[in-house]
């Protein structure tokens, strides 16, 4: 073969230049300690990086998570039972009562110890109103507001039936129980009425002009007894009281207007559904616990059998092909069932939309976490219902709030048997408190759980992006070295090679 | 006879005339040893006639008969096609390594790392879903989010640009270079003499210019000696042909017909094309599937790749299209599509767009023929468009890599502002809304929103289903409608995207009503179309809030929404948020219609979207269902992997293309020791040839000096 010098040039030229390129390659690689320094260097292994990098920053995140978690979940340790607590409260309250329920009491003893039950009161509203950075941890979602405020309650005694499952509302305020006692029998508008401000020591009557009928709306009676009012339905019937006895004895109808709290927060224990387009079922409802919207499509229904999808975010996508009997319509839906009164028509599409409370944060691609406790089930109290509109006692056995209130107009009122009869509820609303403690341990276990699950993924993570992406240096060093003689022994090869030429020898 | 002194003479002569040529010719060689496309030439020696005489032939010498240059046939054939798939590779990474910095995470926050913040910062906010500083932070995770996939679109379609320029630049090259290698076919006819004189520079300067030629596009040469010359693309398009050139041109967006023997078409009034508006990277074939009249049932079906494969329908069958009149155009792909109003068209009318600036040739005999090299689906190229050179390095990486990769982009901005709007357009702010204008445009208000024709961003997103709202009041944010709170949008049946248009929405939003707690019919809204957006305004002392939506209308028509724009180039956060933070929606209005500052049911919603597989659009209308973080890695692998491979080709393709330069090398290179050995040579016949002529002249003295 002929070789010219053009040749000798052209090879020497790229021979150069590709051991020059091999060693600036690596010398980028030895300054950055990565492997992959650009896309085409390992272009799937630059994919698996950012998914790797993505993974490790979504698990730093559901690390925030968990740390916020774990501090809303100790607030919640130490206001139900750690010191101080509202166990402790408890404690001190089964004390009080079962001294207020001993014989040997007197009125001013109880008139002592509602003093101190009193300032319990104040505490345990303290308590429920507690905040953990910024945000009140017992209001639900509306972490902007107070869970509790101090509010009138009312108790009933009553002879007779006539205001079971009635209607009660309070206004004003009373810094000692006040006793309302029907002096006649009859309907709530018409009957007379006496008043005490002082445990039924000295009793006023109630002016007719201060009985507002329809107020503050049409069916409704208002009965003012001093700075506090009762409203309540009008029609009810009450008894007289023998005037005569001034124990509270049960003895005609008598009103007790005592301190409570009224829960301020939201709940999650009602589940609004209502229709989506045309169709008969108007009055749609749903039951269970739903943690979101739940949309369910009817597909089908051929009068035995009910197809149907549902979708847990409105909509974007859909889980088909469930079914459900035609007649009565229970449709199942993630959180619980939806009830129809009328068969549905294919087509028809009903929203479950709950009421929410819950906060939840994900602490892994799976699963959440509820950081709050819901005031309301942990300390009862009378809560307005959404629904109708109307205070309503929180319907719950141990309904602290009302125990307390109950406790507070028994030791007012000199009442040894109500004080008695707290020691029960007293019970159960420490049961409820620590049924509560333990849902909160029982959260905090799992994030322990969670968190060194998370840890130890985290490692392997961080390995594995290591491995996809940092250069081994060891390795990285050896080449270096050899590419180095092998760009040298080039160099001087070709400073040999070029300079030869004929001319040398003519 | 015997031989004259005077031939000996003569001899001596041709002897020293055929020594001082090849002595020229070694100089021209070492003159020459460094110009490009110079091949070695040699004097081709022969020997004279030999004439009879006694005692027998004897030579009458040498002759210098003809120069010639070295070259070989094979190596320049294969040198062509070998400089061509180099150069094509090369340029393509030369435009790709620019682009594969977009992409590159190694060292800086990029695209993956920035959309990971993105989703975290939602989470931040679910921590806290009252604070006004996450809200805050958000806003800012987002918008360098936003500029960041803004500006990699940008840059992609700045490389676009300047290839686009670049393609230009190289088609009149290429045209140059065709006209001048016509033009030396022409001279090397009129200088060569067969046998004796060979126009060798011309020939190598048109061998020069052929190369450079092979490096712009595919070619291929076919040489029967002088200018009797041809060059046709690798397609076979003819380029030269003898002394005549046909030339190369760019042609922006266009359509042209394949109209079948008797379609009706061929009368149309109108234009008698197909209509479009819009770009692509990617050739449109339409063929009519129903023949029939316009805007009257006639239906086509759509191919991005020549008719190879065809765009589907969700389900995988073949997607068809309404043939429509300008009026109520149909969207396919990227582009708008109409037809002639009042013609018709005949089963098997094909139409073939081009919204590009694509590379024709100009046929002398049929007009400009679109050679723009052509991708199809399963990696191969059309093998009757550019496949080679500069040309086809350039299209390959405009069309199909950047191209590509900007449709990804597209498909991943798309994705994140539909999914995260979808959620957010659901959800309640800090403060409720009086009124609100549509982010986007529907086209036709009169056409149905989930149809073809609305022109319509979002219309293959909208669902059957329904909407409803939470209305309050504005002075003291009490809920209005009594519980549940909120009352369904279309009240007598669901909306229907195949049949409802934005009119019957805005009609929806004018005709809603509810019945108070005092049991008075309300009208909260009033609705209205401005340049093809919806207008809602609560009525009187109302304010509301949007309560769910099981149609994505809102995020559709762009109210409640957190983004607004609808692909890579326009993706942005919503003003609105940005000048009031309080209305980024953290949480929904819940089963008692309230909004509370606590509920992080849309910041979780949404900051999960990270990890859920979503149903992305992909290439060519065919979607996939990926999490937008793995559908990005994809992005940037298939970003490395084509720099990678184009890295990898050039790098063979150049390494084999400089063997082959070797190897001519080798043949027509000039070797500085040859020639000087040469000089050596003929220096030394030179002055034996000399010594001849002294001798004949000694000799002749002597038989003269006989005489005396």
């Amino acid at each position: 073969m002929r070789v010219t010098q053009n040749i000798i040039y052209s090879t020497q030229v790229g021979s150069m230049n590709s051991a020059l390129n091999k060693l600036y390659a690596s010398s980028i690689q030895s300054g950055s300690g990565l492997r992959i320094n650009k896309p085409s260097d390992d272009p799937l292994g630059a994919g698996r990086a950012i998914q790797s990098r993505a993974t490790l920053s979504q698990m730093s995140l559901y690390e925030e998570n968990i740390s916020t978690a774990t501090g809303w979940l100790s607030s919640y340790d130490a206001i139900l039972s750690g010191e101080g607590s509202i166990v402790t409260l408890l404690t001190r309250l089964t004390e009080l009562a079962e001294q207020g329920a001993t014989g040997t009491y007197t009125a001013e003893n109880r008139k002592e110890i509602s003093m101190e039950l009193r300032q319990i009161y104040e505490q345990l509203i303290t308590l429920s109103n507690s905040s953990y950075a910024g945000q009140y941890i017992f209001s639900g979602h509306k972490t902007d507001a107070r869970a509790y405020a101090a509010a009138l309650g009312v108790s009933v005694k009553d002879t007779g039936a006539g205001l079971d499952g009635m209607y009660f509302e309070t206004e004003g305020d009373a810094s000692y129980t006040v006793i309302i006692q029907a002096t006649s029998s009859g309907a709530a508008e018409t009957a007379s009425y006496r008043y005490s401000e002082d445990g039924g020591n000295t009793w006023m009557d109630i002016a007719s002009s201060d009985i507002t009928v329809n107020y503050p709306e049409t069916g409704r009676v208002r009965i003012t007894a001093g700075g506090a009012s009762v409203i309540m339905d009008a029609g009810a019937v009450v008894n007289a009281a023998d005037t005569a006895d001034s124990s509270s004895a049960d003895n005609g109808t008598w009103i007790y207007l005592r301190p409570t709290a009224i829960y301020q927060g939201d709940d999650n224990d009602t589940q609004a559904a209502i229709l989506y387009g045309s169709g008969t079922n108007t009055g749609a409802s749903a039951s269970g616990c739903f943690g979101e919207d739940v949309t369910v499509r009817i597909d089908g229904n051929d009068g035995v059998t009910l197809t149907y999808s549902y979708s847990a975010d409105n909509g974007a996508s859909w889980t088909q092909g469930k079914t459900a009997v035609a007649s009565p319509v229970k449709i199942f839906a993630p959180g619980g069932y939806l009830e129809l009164a009328n068969a549905p028509a294919a087509g028809e599409q009903y929203i479950i939309h709950p009421h929410r409370a819950e906060v939840a944060l994900a602490i892994s691609d799976t699963s959440d976490i509820t950081l709050n406790l819901i005031g309301k089930n942990v300390f009862g109290g009378v809560y307005r219902n959404p629904a109708t509109g109307k205070k309503e006692t929180v319907e719950k056995d141990g309904n602290l709030f009302e125990t307390v209130g109950n406790l507070i107009a028994a030791a007012e009122t000199n009442d040894q048997q109500g004080m008695a009869n707290a020691l029960a509820q007293l019970a159960s609303a420490r049961s409820v408190v620590l049924t509560n403690a333990a849902i909160v341990g029982g959260r905090e276990n799992r994030l322990t759980l969670t968190s060194s699950a998370l840890e130890l993924r985290k490692l392997v993570e961080t390995d594995r992006l290591s491995s996809i992406e940092d250069v081994d240096m060891t390795e990285l060093l050896t080449r270096i070295a050899q590419q180095q003689t092998a760009y040298s022994a080039v160099l001087q090869s070709s400073s040999i090679i070029m300079r030869q030429s004929l001319l040398d020898y003519l | 006879m015997a031989a004259s002194i005077n031939s000996l003479l003569t001899m001596g002569a041709g002897a020293l005339f055929a020594s001082q040529a090849a002595i020229s010719v070694a100089g021209n060689n070492i003159s020459n040893v460094n110009t490009v496309g110079y091949s070695r030439q040699s004097v081709l020696l022969k020997t004279n006639t030999s004439l009879d005489c006694n005692p027998g032939q004897i030579g009458q010498g040498v002759d210098a008969e003809q120069v010639l240059r070295a070259y070989d046939k094979f190596i320049e054939r294969s040198l062509l096609t070998q400089l061509g798939a180099a150069a094509k590779y090369d340029n393509a990474y030369y435009a790709l390594k620019n682009i594969e910095n977009l992409f590159n995470e190694s060292s800086v926050d990029g695209i993956g790392a920035t959309l990971t913040a993105m989703f975290g910062s939602w989470n931040d906010l679910a921590q806290t879903a009252g604070s006004l500083a996450a809200r805050e932070a958000l806003l800012s995770a987002s918008q360098s989010l936003n500029s960041l996939i803004r500006n990699a679109d940008y840059t992609l379609e700045d490389m676009q640009a300047e290839l686009d320029s670049l393609i230009r630049e190289e088609v009149n090259n290429a045209n140059t270079l065709i006209t001048e290698i016509a033009e030396l076919n022409r001279q090397i006819n009129i200088h060569t003499i067969a046998g004796s004189n060979n126009a060798n520079a011309l020939l190598d300067e048109r061998d020069q210019k052929v190369r450079e030629l092979a490096e712009i596009i595919d070619i291929r040469i076919q040489d029967n000696g002088a200018g009797d010359y041809y060059v046709t693309t690798g397609a076979g398009h003819l380029l030269v042909q003898q002394d005549m050139s046909y030339s190369l041109g760019i042609r922006g967006p266009q359509a042209e017909n394949n109209l079948t023997g008797n379609s009706p078409y061929k009368a149309s009034s109108g234009s008698g094309t197909i209509g479009f508006s819009g770009a692509d990277t990617k050739e449109y074939t339409i063929e009519i599937v129903t023949g029939g009249a316009v805007d009257g049932g006639a239906q086509f079906k759509v191919s991005l790749d020549g008719g190879n494969t065809w765009l589907t329908d969700d389900f995988g069958g073949v997607r068809l299209f309404e043939a429509n009149s300008g009026n109520f155009s149909i969207k396919a792909g990227e582009l708008e599509l109409w037809f002639d109003a009042g013609a018709s068209l005949a089963q098997g009318d094909k139409f073939i767009i081009s919204p590009k600036n694509d590379i024709y040739w100009n046929s002398p005999t049929s007009g400009p023929i679109n050679i723009s090299s052509q991708f199809y689906a399963d990696g191969t190229e059309n093998s009757l468009r550019i496949t080679g050179g500069a040309l086809g390095g350039y299209l390959m990486a405009r069309d199909l890599m950047i191209g590509e990769y900007r449709e990804q982009l597209e498909g991943l901005a798309q994705s994140l502002i539909w999914e995260v709007n979808r959620i957010h357009s659901q959800g309640a702010g800090l403060t409720a809304m009086t009124g609100a204008l549509g982010e986007y445009r529907v086209g036709r208000t009169d056409q149905p929103l989930g149809g073809d024709t609305a022109d319509f961003a979002w219309a293959a997103y909208l669902t059957e289903g329904n909407l409803s709202f939470s209305i309050y009041n504005a002075d003291t944010g009490e809920s209005l409608i009594p519980y549940p709170g909120m009352e369904a949008l279309f009240s007598s049946g669901n909306f229907d995207p195949a049949a409802m248009s934005l009119e019957d929405v805005r009609d929806a939003f004018n005709n809603a009503s509810f019945t108070d707690a005092d049991g008075n019919t309300a009208h909260p809204f009033t609705a209205s179309i401005v340049d093809g957006r919806l207008q809602i305004a609560a009525n009187g002392n109302y304010t509301f809030t949007v309560a769910s939506d099981s149609t994505g209308l809102m995020a559709g028509l762009g109210i409640n929404t957190y983004f607004t724009g609808t692909d890579a180039s326009s993706i942005a956060v919503r003003d609105e948020l940005v000048s009031n933070p309080n209305l980024v929606n953290a949480g929904s209005v819940n089963g008692a219609g309230e909004v509370n500052k606590g509920d992080n049911a849309v910041a979780s919603a949404i900051a999960g979207l990270l990890q859920k597989n979503l149903t992305i659009p992909g290439m060519g209308g065919r979607s996939v269902n990926q999490s937008l973080l793995d559908y990005y890695a994809a992005l940037v692998t298939r970003v490395g992997s084509d720099t990678l491979h184009v890295k990898d080709s050039a790098t063979r393709e150049v390494t084999v293309a400089q063997t082959l330069s070797d190897r001519r090398e080798e043949i027509v290179g000039v070797s500085l020791d040859e020639e000087l050995t040469n000089l050596i040579k003929f220096q030394s016949s030179y002055q034996a040839a000399a010594k001849l002529i002294t001798t004949a002249e000694e000799m002749l003295q002597i038989i003269l000096g006989m005489k005396q």
